[in-house]
């Protein structure tokens, strides 16, 4: 899955304006303790002033101090400020570095800045650029003062006011101004604060400005969202000019109807038409030519990120595409919409935020925090979505990289937010067969089968592409199987979405324990859920998983020659607000032969921070049940 | 004039002056022509599980005008996973605006329906990006690249610092053909461990050719040392006549304005130092004084520079300084205060070693200091590593080599009549780390044992808990011990001597251990290690590269458990001793119940830090019975 732009949005730093700080703002002294709870570092002071000279054209000023506490907070000794060569300058920089006495320690200007090619895994060329400068904290606590101009030419929304820059971080003192004409369309939206601004005006020039003190930091707790915890004030002016093109975003539908602009290059030759038409002429339903040209389009294209200017919001040609056979996500979803127009089936490229339970776009508040497309085709009664940059993704399916939020659909008539599709459970499921023969020596062999849906199957279809030694290590280390004697391994068929995966594995010792004439045995190649939630006194962030998801196993353990069941492990039946975990055991006499039944499930992604401690309190006790043993003594 | 080691450096990387000759026949196919087997071909015949295989990679001097090599370099792309080697970036020096890449050509071959279709690369599709002051890259993705597609791409080079016969991906066939006649400093220095298939000329003659085949692609893989050394290649080696012997190197470096010059410079405020470090009795106080005031008062600022940059006088002032301007000022601190000292030129693990028998000056990265205390001991000390323990060699140049220069010898005898003053001397740690715990505990009838635990950790272990205690915090540093199982509570934490080199790590634990799968019947009891083991790390089958411990490490634990009353014991794991084929691990496991109290203890000795991969079978072996014998659990029964 691929990101839509690689810019990042730092926002860092400021501009002396050569106004003089109070002396105790240099000094680490004077934090008080309150704001030191939890915080590796402190913004001691903070000046932002945005001007707004024109739709696209801003020029801001930055000022500010942090104290770092402690080694934790180093990065903030990191100083990054992206830009673009044609359309972002940053001028009059001076970082300067304060002993915790307040002392002059170092200081540094553009020049000694590193000037850097941004670059990411998803991207080959863009041309995006960053200056960067790493200062080394001799000793902490240390305080650091960054300022500068950025004259940029070229926005969409205005970037954020973060107020704190990360978790664990506490605010003394911080205020943003804007000066913007009272034409200009000036609109803001808080996130996780209450704000009220104080205007001012000056004829048509109008200061906002909004100011914090005494913000306390924030705690990182495992597996929580940032966009559920940061303070955000987002802000944008109805027009724009983004590298050069005009546009407007006071509605999703008139900043659809810019970005439908930008991807009007779907024709593809009279010939290849004839072709792609051809391909399908046969297959009866639309949606089974919407398929058919999908899997086309997983098999002959690829993902390559290429972003220069407006190529980071404009899709190369679908005919580019076609001939190339590459794109990056907006490419490759324009050519997929290309294809379908050519057999007469409209789609809308959709604009979204990727990434693992991301922040949805909001009705009520246009704002460009996209960073992804995809395609949806509406069908009627039957929307169908499709995420254009893999290669392995079903039909129709999305997935946790983009469900569940809001997407803007690039229609003929704008923009429109809508909903993605949300999986449950049972769209993510792992089920498996084991089959374990005892030997009375303590070996074994087993077999395992696999059967994997939803996540499951795109995790296990990704791993195909390491080598076969290291998908081996990654099955034993993920499943936390014991390590066996031999391994045979073979990732089967991938098929409707169903991925089935084999294993033969065989043990000198597979019991844990032997004495005298008895055996014990971990009742099991694997157990079914790993998890274990760390033991906090508060949470105060909702948890979240990827997916909701359920698994099952089914185990058969043929018991060795001569021997039978002293005693079972218990059986456990085990419940929390969203899901529940079964285990049961039953001894065939006869057979001599114990089967047992697993089952989990987690019917929900996101785990309010009051019941961590029924998710903690239930995975522990998933974990208990799990280990109970197998007793198995020598027939009289 | 005193130079800069800087401007040598920078000065050096220049195109090598080459003379026409024609090129030799290739034992590669013509660009653009590709056989039937190629095309057909649907797995590497010697890696089956590679998704794409280089099937030659090809450079030669042919005496053309410009850029004096020509590079053609051809991969088969085997499936889906393999097309993302479809996109190519090449790497170019670029400081004065230099053009190190040109005349870039590809193709895309495919075969379909019985007939070879070619997508040539379109010239604008080839992206020129300015990634640095220094560097620039050739950035462009193939067109038409799917599964079973060969794509084939050729430019003029600089001759490269080394060819690399070895890569991420398998290799079918490598070849270069080098013809430097005209310029006779120069000569290739080879790291292979495969025969060549095809060799021409000795490593100083100026024409000649090195062909490799069938090389396997190399995995990351723990403990691999140092990835750059394991790969197979040649080093091409400009011979500066100036520079091309050891004591020529340490001659030009102890004359050098950001390195002699800057060795010994007085700094402000050392009196007091001085004077504290005179009034401390053995060598080892001084030195271990002298270590831990520059390694508090400094940080490194991340660069690893084998000469200074802004000197060690200013970088003293500013508390911050590059990894020789923190140990120069150790060196002349420990000078100052009478004891012995020499810098140590090294090249850390992510550089790869140097060689001996090749001496130059760009193997080095770094600088340490070199102490040699009595005919038994000696130090080598880096501060810029702020868990660095004066008494335990830096773990980043462990097995590897140094280059010793001693300032005193140099400057007062002619240089190049002694070779004393100068010398590569290999770097190790022969003295075991160490890792205990003692622990003292009850069991409870409920499947609890309650107890205390002293945890003992010296040398790099000590340095590894220091530095993991100051990078996660109090709080998360605990949870390690837990290792994601909540059965395990610590219910108190001390530790001792975290400030003294000279003495381990002790850490004293009052925990609560909830023991795993008991139930009315049986208690399953089971040592807690408080993660001083990490995981088996080799469970992979294969092994391409040598393992490279670093250091020798002995682990022991002993636990002293009072058993419940009502129970017995049901289960006891043997007492025994494991020994590896080549007896350089040893892993004992005793076991005993005595009139209620029962007594576990696990001791592992290696004596060992490298290990070929040829006897890596052995090793995971070894591994496997050990972890294997670690979690076998004594079962108690209820009487």
């Amino acid at each position: 899955m691929k990101y839509l732009v690689a810019i990042a949005c730092f926002l860092i730093a400021g501009r002396a304006l050569g106004q003089d700080l109070p002396k105790e703002l240099y000094s680490a002294a004077g934090i008080p303790d309150s704001l030191k709870q939890d915080a590796n570092s402190v913004i001691r002071y903070s000046l932002d002033e945005y001007h707004i000279k024109a739709p696209g054209k801003i020029v801001i000023k930055h000022h500010s101090l942090i104290t770092i506490l402690n080694e934790k907070a180093d990065r903030m000794a990191i100083v990054v400020l992206p830009y673009n060569r044609k359309f972002d300058t940053f001028s009059d920089i001076d970082i300067r570095a304060y002993d915790e006495t307040g002392k002059l320690l170092k200081k540094y200007h553009k020049t000694d800045m590193y000037d850097g090619a941004a670059s990411d895994d998803e991207t080959l060329v863009t041309d995006s650029r960053f200056l960067g400068v790493k200062h080394s904290v001799a000793k902490y606590p240390e305080t650091l003062e960054v300022s500068y101009e950025e004259d940029l030419n070229s926005y969409i929304t205005l970037p954020s006011w973060y107020i704190q820059d990360g978790l664990e971080q506490s605010v003394q003192s911080s205020t943003i101004k804007v000066w913007v004409d009272s034409a200009a369309g000036f609109r803001y939206q808080s996130r996780n604060i209450r704000l009220t601004p104080q205007v001012a005006s000056d004829g048509s020039l109008i200061t906002y400005t909004w100011q914090v003190k005494d913000i306390k930091a924030i705690k990182k707790e495992e597996r929580a969202m940032s966009w559920r915890e940061m303070a955000e004030l987002k802000f944008t002016t109805n027009q724009f000019v983004c590298f050069g093109n005009q546009g407007n975003i006071s509605s999703w539908q008139k900043f659809g109807t810019w970005i439908y602009g930008l991807n009007s290059d779907i024709a593809l030759s009279p010939a290849r038409a004839v072709e792609i038409k051809k391909m399908t002429d046969t297959i009866k339903t639309d949606k089974d030519k919407a398929r058919f040209l999908y899997h086309y389009l997983q098999e002959n294209m690829r993902y390559v990120g290429i972003q220069l200017g407006i190529g980071g919001y404009k899709p190369f040609a679908a005919s580019f595409v076609d001939d190339k056979k590459y794109g990056d996500c907006k490419a490759l979803s324009n050519y997929m919409r290309s294809l379908l127009n050519v057999v007469g089936i409209k789609a809308y490229c959709a604009l979204i935020r990727a990434g693992e339970n991301e922040e949805p776009a909001s009705f009520s508040f246009p704002h460009n925090d996209f960073n992804h497309e995809i395609l949806c085709i509406p069908f009627k009664n039957d929307t169908t979505w499709l995420e254009c940059t893999s290669n392995k993704s079903p039909f129709g399916t999305l997935g946790p990289f983009t469900e569940n939020r809001t997407a803007l659909l690039i229609t003929e008539d704008g923009g429109k937010l809508v909903n993605t599709p949300k999986s449950q459970s049972k769209d993510n499921q792992f089920n498996s067969e084991v089959n374990i023969a005892l030997q009375p020596d303590g070996s074994a062999k087993a077999h395992v089968k696999i059967y994997a849906t939803g996540e499951y199957r795109r995790n296990y279809v990704d791993n195909e592409a390491m080598k076969l030694d290291e998908q081996k290590e990654r099955w034993l280390r993920d499943l936390d199987i014991k390590q066996p004697s031999v391994f045979d391994f073979n990732s089967g068929k991938d098929d409707k979405g169903l991925k089935q995966v084999d294993m033969n594995l065989e043990y000198d010792k597979f019991c844990d324990v032997m004495a005298g004439d008895k055996q014990f045995y971990r009742p099991g190649v694997f157990a079914l859920w790993h998890n274990v939630a760390p033991i906090t006194e508060k949470r105060t962030s909702d948890f979240y998983f990827d997916f909701p998801l359920q698994k099952s196993c089914i185990t058969t353990i043929d018991l060795p020659q001569g021997y039978e069941v002293e005693s079972l492990p218990a059986n456990a039946s085990l419940k929390f607000s969203y899901g529940n975990y079964d285990i049961s055991y039953v001894y065939n006499k006869d057979k001599n032969q114990v089967v047992s039944t697993a089952k989990f499930l987690l019917n929900t992604r996101m785990v309010p921070a009051t019941q961590y401690t029924e998710m903690q309190q239930y995975f522990d006790a998933i974990a208990k049940a799990q280990n109970k043993k197998l007793v198995l003594h020598k027939k009289a | 004039m005193m130079k800069k080691l800087l401007t040598l450096i920078l000065s050096c990387i220049a195109v090598i002056a080459v003379k026409a000759q024609t090129a030799a026949v290739p034992t590669v196919d013509p660009y653009g022509k590709v056989s039937q087997a190629d095309l057909d071909l649907k797995k590497c015949d010697f890696e089956p599980d590679a998704n794409a295989e280089v099937l030659f990679d090809y450079g030669v001097m042919d005496g053309k005008a410009g850029l004096p090599m020509g590079h053609r370099t051809r991969i088969k792309i085997f499936n889906e996973h393999g097309k993302g080697y479809g996109s190519i970036e090449l790497e170019y020096y670029s400081y004065q605006g230099e053009i190190g890449i040109a005349d870039i050509k590809g193709e895309t071959i495919n075969y379909e329906n019985g007939k070879t279709e070619i997508t040539p690369l379109d010239k604008k599709d080839i992206y020129n990006v300015r990634v640095d002051k220094w560097h620039s890259m050739i950035k462009f993705a193939m067109p038409d690249v799917k599964a079973g597609s060969i794509i084939e791409f050729t430019y003029r080079q600089l001759i490269p610092a080394a060819w690399h016969f070895q890569y991420y991906l398998p290799t079918r066939y490598s070849e270069y053909e080098l013809n430097i006649t005209g310029n006779p400093n120069f000569k290739t220095v080879p790291y292979v461990k495969q025969p060549y298939v095809k060799s021409k000329g000795e490593p100083i003659d100026p024409y000649q050719i090195r062909a490799m085949a069938n090389i396997h692609s190399m995995p990351n893989e723990p403990y691999i040392g140092s990835r750059v050394d394991n790969l197979q290649r040649v080093e091409f080696v400009g011979i500066n006549t100036r520079i091309s012997t050891w004591p020529k190197i340490g001659e030009l470096m102890i004359k050098a304005s950001d390195f002699g010059y800057d060795l010994d410079r007085n700094l402000s405020g050392e009196s007091a130092i001085i004077a504290k470090a005179k009034t401390l009795q053995s060598a080892d106080e001084k030195i271990a004084f002298i270590f831990d005031t520059v390694k508090n008062r400094m940080k490194w600022d991340g660069n690893m520079n084998f000469y200074t940059i802004d000197g060690t006088v200013k970088a003293w002032d500013q508390k911050t300084g590059n990894s020789t301007e923190i140990n120069m000022m150790v060196y002349h601190l420990l000078k100052k205060a009478g004891i012995k000292a020499s810098p140590l030129v090294i090249s850390t693990k992510s550089k790869g070693k140097i060689n001996p028998a090749n001496p130059s000056i760009f193997a080095f990265n770094s600088t340490a200091i070199f102490v040699p205390v009595d005919s038994t001991k000696n130090y080598v000390l880096d501060a810029t590593n702020k868990y660095a323990l004066y008494n335990t060699m830096p773990e980043n140049i462990l097995n590897s080599f140094g280059f010793n220069i001693d300032p005193h010898d140099a400057l007062s005898i002619n240089l190049s009549d002694n070779l004393k003053a100068y010398n590569v001397m290999f770097i190790s740690d022969e003295e075991p780390a160490m890792q205990s715990i003692y622990l003292n505990a009850e069991i409870k009838p409920d499947g609890k044992m309650d107890g205390n635990a002293e945890i003992t950790s010296s040398k790099y272990n000590k340095a590894h808990a220091l530095q993991l205690y100051e990078t996660k915090g109090p709080e998360k540093y605990l949870d390690t011990f837990k290792n994601f199982d909540n059965n395990l509570k610590i219910i108190s934490y001390k530790r001792e001597n975290t400030d003294v080199d000279s003495l381990p790590l002790v850490q004293k634990v009052d925990f609560s251990f909830a023991l795993a799968g008991s139930d009315e019947n049986y208690i399953y009891v089971s040592t807690p290690f408080f993660n001083i083991f990490n995981k088996n790390p080799f469970l992979s089958e294969d092994r391409y590269s040598d393992v490279d411990f670093g250091y020798l490490n002995n682990y022991s634990i002993y636990s002293v458990c009072k058993l419940p009353s009502g129970f017995k014991t049901d289960a006891l794991p043997k007492t025994l001793t494991i020994v590896a084929p080549d007896k350089s691990i040893i892993f004992k496991r005793t076991v005993a119940e005595d009139s209620g109290t029962l007594m576990i203890k696990y001791v592992i000795i290696r004596n060992k830090s490298i290990y070929f991969k040829e006897d890596y079978p052995d090793l995971r072996e070894f591994y496997k019975k050990m972890y294997e014998m670690l979690s076998e659990q004594v079962v108690l029964k209820k009487t």
